[in-house]
């Protein structure tokens, strides 16, 4: 995969994350108008293995990426959250909502274009490990 | 008038703790091939009691109130992993967290107009 090919799946990767977050949010929102103890045990079940899902993913991302690059991806779930919950219970969306979710948008935007967020000790780690290897390989 | 004051600094402080955690997450996953952990439970254990802070000042005050208070620890977070973890952040990444950041706290500050 190419450089850029590469950087693009991270941050659908980081999407889904913050995706299948906010799904979890949302699903503990809901817990609170369920009546009966059974089906509120099992949103409270699916939204920790949502958020379990979530973290696993971002912390995949996390491993080959900076910390300052793939953390302010994770605003982007207060951006879908704002999409559910508007969706799902109703909820109005201001001129408030509307301008924070654009400058949102815009510092990703800005993020993604301008840092392929690559952990340059870590890439500087391994060149040196390939480095060594082949060195001995060469012997 | 001082409870009010009490909660902010409280959530603040929290935010300071809070943001240590993904500084550590990321210590550690570059120690799993070492099978060193410490640096990994470290950041767990931060963020699990990153969120007490916020659940006494919400004795204090309300939610819609404190929470665009939480949006400022992607700052600090930034601010960490360029003093601990030596990352190099160019401009357009530093004007990316302002904007997500002033986002953030646009959408939890217009929670508080009705």
């Amino acid at each position: 995969m190419g450089n850029f090919s590469k950087n693009s799946f991270s941050i659908i990767l980081v999407l889904i994350s913050t995706i299948l977050v906010s799904f979890a949010q949302v699903f503990f929102k809901q817990v609170w108008s369920e009546i009966d103890f059974i089906s509120l045990l099992s949103k409270v079940i699916f939204g920790f293995v949502l958020y379990g899902a979530g973290a696993f993913l971002f912390l995949l991302v996390l491993r080959k990426k900076k910390v300052s690059y793939l953390f302010p991806f994770m605003t982007l779930s207060y951006v879908w959250v704002i999409l559910l919950s508007a969706y799902l219970f109703g909820e109005s969306i201001g001129l408030g909502k509307i301008l924070g979710v654009s400058l949102i948008f815009i510092g990703i935007f800005l993020i993604y274009v301008g840092s392929n967020g690559n952990d340059q000790k870590k890439v500087k780690a391994r060149t040196k490990s390939i480095r060594v290897e082949a060195g001995r390989l060469v012997r | 008038m001082i409870e009010p004051i009490f909660s902010v600094v409280l959530v603040l402080l929290g935010g300071f703790y809070g943001a240590l955690s993904p500084i550590y997450v990321k210590k550690g996953l570059n120690d799993l091939q070492r099978r060193k952990y410490s640096n990994l439970l470290a950041g767990a254990f931060i963020f699990g009691t990153g969120l007490i802070p916020l659940i006494i000042a919400l004795k204090y005050s309300e939610l819609s109130f404190l929470y665009p208070l939480t949006g400022l620890s992607y700052v600090w977070t930034a601010l960490y992993s360029a003093h601990f973890l030596g990352e190099k952040i160019n401009k357009y990444t530093w004007l990316g967290i302002a904007f997500t950041v002033s986002g953030v706290l646009l959408i939890g500050f217009s929670a508080l107009i009705p």
